[in-house]
Order: structure tokens, then C-alpha cells, then sequence
């Protein structure tokens, strides 16, 4: 039987959202792309449903309360996005490891203009 | 456990994704978009729906239209998803099959999911982060009268507790009990008393409004 120790939940009302902007990128891949032939929003719940159960096992193994602010919630979204995206071979495992490597080595140069301070100060 | 797993990566420049699922979201992202599976325009409009125009804000018109039309909250019970098109929003995604849960003084409504985050998008947005956590989801069915404590509702106990799992097919929305004193409010200004913990069933609709208190 899996048991949960009890943890306090957070009740924020004001809480935002998304709690990064990458959560709500991911977010929206997958809900634009299931919306069309690609594969369907059932796929792809499965497959978050299964990332989650695995998640809160790996919580419950490890003895700590799965945590109730922080969860991994959207990396588990991120999981299964990236399975079923593989799956429906739509990108390949490869290619995003090759990208993100590549992403990291050049990240892309600020949007906003830096100001290297007066030229002169007399 | 160590350290580092709750090692959040809060670095204040955000073009540069350096490692982790910023990353990995960077680069899918830019491979379906050479691929032309999907177009970064659509992506931030889906954003920006969900962020600011789709929320808990289109669930109180409907609460505070069944409040103030008898008519309107039978055909809210019997079939939400058509009902709410009569205050202009549409089921579409996530909501073909909403139910209304009616909180009557005997009985008390509250929805969870309890394998994911299955939750009436288009009547209370995306659903908070406490919804999503594995404490709520696993607690809100061993012990909800001990969670809505902790939301600060305490129910009498002649009050039937009834706690209902959403999945794909089936999302569910409460329907609070409309406050006392509140006879002489406008539908708007009901509208402005209904919060969204209290149509997911984690709190109650007061008047005057109180803010909640955090312990």
C-alpha cells in the first residue's frame, strides 16, 4: 500500500499560475499539439498520470512527504511530453539532447541592451 | 534526501536557459517550430488565455447567475457544459463534460483529482499549485475534513462530507451555498463574493467577503 505521510498543504490563494515561464511553455506545446492528429489530449493524460504515479512512488520510497509547494508537478508534465512526443515520433530523444547541448554552449545574446556606464566622468 | 534536489535554479537572466527543463523545453520548443508542428505566436496566445482571460472569474457569473435565476441553476445541474454557454463561455477543452456539484445546509462538495490535475478549465482556469501537489491529492480523500481545516473550514458534523474525483471524462465545479445577508446584491456584485477555493470546495462563500487568514 503506498502511504503518504501527511503533509501540510499550501493554501495560497494568490499563487500564480505557472512558477516559471519554461512550465508554461510546456504547458502549452502540449495542449496546442494535442488539440490536432497529432495524438490525442487521452494520450497524453496517460502518460502524465504515469509520470506522476512515479514520482509520488519515488517520494513515498524515499520516505520524505511528496512536497506540497515545490511538487514536480510540471516536470512531470515536461516527462511526458517529451515521451509521447518520441513516441509519436514527432522529435527523437536524440535531437532534443543535441539541441539542448547546443542551447547551453550559446545561449542566446540578452534582448536588452546593457549599459557599460558614462564613457566620462569629469 | 540532499540538499540540492529543492536546489531551485532562480537565475535572473531568463534567455539563457543554462540546464535543466527551461532547457529542455527551449529545445523542443525551437524543434517543433523548424519543423512547423507548432507556431510560437499560437504558443504565447494559449499563454496569455490561460494566464489572464480563462479563470475563477468565469465560474462566479456562473455561481451568481444560479443564485439569482432558479431557472438557470436547474439547467446548470442537469447539464453544466450546455448551461454555461447562457453567460457566454464555451465547454471546449477540458470542459465537454462538466458537472455542477450543489452545496446544499446537509450536504458539502469538494473536488479533487486524484491520479493528475483534471480540473473545469473553462469555468476556474488552471488549477492552483496546491490542487496539483501529491498532499492534497492523496488527503482530500484520507482525511477532507482534516485539509479543509487547514484551508480554515470547519464543517458541522451533521454536514455530509462528499468528495468527488475528477478524470477526463468527468470535471466536476461546486456550487457554493449563497451567503446570507446577501439579498440586495446585484448579480455582479455576488459574482465579486465567489472565490475560486470555494468552487473547488475548500472554502465557503461569506458576507461580508473575508479575506483568509494564513496560519
Amino acid at each position: 500500500m503506498k502511504v503518504i505521510p501527511p503533509a501540510a498543504i499550501a493554501t495560497d490563494p494568490a499563487a500564480a499560475v505557472f512558477a516559471e515561464p519554461w512550465e508554461a511553455r510546456a504547458f502549452a506545446i502540449a495542449l496546442t499539439l494535442s488539440g490536432g492528429e497529432r495524438f490525442s489530449w487521452d494520450e497524453f493524460r496517460d502518460r502524465l498520470i504515469a509520470e506522476i504515479a512515479q514520482a509520488d512512488a519515488a517520494a513515498s520510497r524515499e520516505g520524505r512527504a511528496a512536497d506540497s509547494t515545490l511538487g514536480p508537478y510540471y516536470e512531470c508534465w515536461l516527462a511526458a511530453l517529451e515521451k509521447t512526443l518520441c513516441e509519436k515520433a514527432l522529435l527523437r530523444a536524440e535531437e532534443i539532447e543535441l539541441r539542448a547541448a547546443a542551447i547551453a554552449a550559446s545561449p542566446p545574446a540578452p534582448t536588452k541592451a546593457q549599459s557599460r556606464g558614462p564613457i566620462k566622468i569629469a | 534526501m540532499s540538499a540540492h534536489d529543492h536546489d531551485r535554479r532562480d537565475d535572473h537572466d531568463h534567455n539563457a536557459p543554462a540546464s535543466g527543463p527551461a532547457l529542455r523545453v527551449k529545445a523542443i520548443e525551437t524543434l517543433l517550430i523548424e519543423k512547423g508542428l507548432v507556431d510560437p505566436n499560437a504558443l504565447d496566445a494559449l499563454i496569455d488565455t490561460y494566464e489572464h482571460k480563462v479563470g475563477p472569474r468565469n465560474g462566479a457569473r456562473v455561481v451568481a447567475r444560479a443564485w439569482v435565476d432558479p431557472a438557470f441553476k436547474a439547467r446548470l445541474l442537469e447539464d453544466a457544459a450546455v448551461a454555461i454557454e447562457e453567460v457566454g463561455l464555451t465547454a471546449g477543452p477540458q470542459g465537454e463534460h462538466l458537472t455542477a456539484l450543489e452545496n446544499t445546509p446537509t450536504a458539502h462538495n469538494m473536488v479533487v483529482c486524484t491520479l493528475c490535475s483534471c480540473y473545469p478549465w473553462p469555468v476556474l482556469g488552471l488549477p492552483p499549485v496546491w490542487y496539483k501537489s501529491a498532499a492534497y491529492r492523496s488527503r482530500a480523500v484520507s482525511d477532507p475534513r482534516g485539509v479543509l481545516h487547514e484551508f480554515g473550514l470547519d464543517l458541522p458534523a451533521g454536514v455530509e462530507l462528499r468528495v468527488w474525483d475528477s478524470s477526463a471524462e468527468l470535471r466536476y465545479m461546486v456550487l457554493p451555498m449563497r451567503p446570507p445577508g446577501t439579498e440586495h446584491l446585484s448579480e455582479d456584485e455576488l459574482a465579486a463574493l465567489v472565490t475560486r477555493d470555494s468552487m473547488i470546495g475548500t472554502a465557503v462563500v461569506t458576507y461580508p467577503a473575508q479575506a483568509r487568514t494564513v496560519k
